[in-house]
């Protein structure tokens, strides 16, 4: 596995990979930040959380993105990035997840009010495959390492 | 010239921890920042959980809204939400297998009363998700009076 990782192949994917990533949140970041009332709007639909705690995601969530876009493409940040990508995917999964068992009819919100994708299993798959791209990324910065 | 020795893993894990929490911080800061600033920033929700207001509601796809009225009978006749079904708490056993044959699944569930004061909307939307067990179900913050000073 030692020789795998370290592979010209492996790094190239692992850059491709961040700059994808980092290139997705800060769109997603940006859109919602155009209008983030639209945006806690979307969050109160999903009746996850309070309506208090919408308004408070509405305005944080988009902000983590752009950092963790920020993140990914400064050298000695990029492993926070990583983890910050984690993070929102894992936030992203609880809530399309748990909309998608309920059988809530609602739009996405994924990239702001614009995207009214509803939500369903490829919208789920989407919001694991970014969390899992966090791991991989994570799992490939610290793989470098003794 | 000594030579640095490479971070460790450890090290560099525990390096990348400190700065994800500068990250959250100043994702924070700036969060606040845009809430007073930004002229689109969301207004503070004073509605309860599970309500929802008009603006929210008319912004949903029509034909996924059911309206629900939760109101007397005699209110219901003299007017209504237009395509809203009558289902209060006075009728309920006769009302229900008119609720359970219209809704459908994908549709969200807005129930209303008279007033903002009114507390038959919540026990009707309460009723709805315990005994039928929908997920769905909204109580329209200000109910027939929020509609009726809206309508043209």
């Amino acid at each position: 596995m030692g020789s795998l990782e370290r592979t010209p192949a492996m790094r190239q994917a692992t850059t491709l990979l961040r700059w994808g990533l980092a290139v997705l949140y800060l769109i997603s970041g940006v859109l919602k930040l155009a209008d983030p009332a639209a945006f806690a709007e979307s969050l109160d639909h999903y009746q996850l959380v309070p309506s208090t705690l919408a308004y408070a995601l509405s305005l944080y969530v988009p902000w983590m993105e752009v950092f963790a876009a920020a993140a990914l493409l400064v050298r000695r940040w990029q492993l926070a990035g990583w983890l910050l990508a984690i993070l929102l995917g894992i936030g992203f999964s609880i809530f399309v997840t748990s909309a998608w068992i309920r059988g809530i009819d609602v739009s996405c919100g994924c990239f702001g009010a614009s995207s009214q994708q509803p939500v369903g299993p490829l919208v789920v798959i989407r919001a694991l495959a970014f969390t899992a791209a966090g791991a991989w990324g994570a799992w490939r910065t610290l793989s470098t390492h003794r | 010239m000594t030579r640095l020795a490479p971070p460790t893993r450890r090290s560099l894990f525990a390096a990348a921890l400190g700065r994800l929490g500068v990250l959250l911080a100043a994702a924070a800061l700036a969060a606040v920042i845009t809430g007073a600033v930004h002229p689109h920033a969301p207004t503070l929700p004073s509605h309860l959980p599970g309500e929802i207001t008009l603006d929210a509601t008319l912004r949903l796809p029509a034909a996924h809204l059911l309206w629900v009225d939760a109101r007397p009978r005699d209110a219901y006749t003299k007017d209504h939400i237009p395509g809203a079904i009558l289902l209060n708490e006075e009728e309920w056993e006769q009302l229900l297998p008119d609720f359970v044959a219209q809704w459908k699944t994908e549709q969200h569930v807005i129930v209303y009363c008279s007033t903002a004061q009114c507390h038959a909307s919540a026990s009707v939307a309460k009723r709805l998700r315990e005994e039928l067990g929908l997920a769905d179900v909204r109580v329209l913050r200000g109910g027939w009076e929020a509609w009726s000073a809206r309508r043209p």
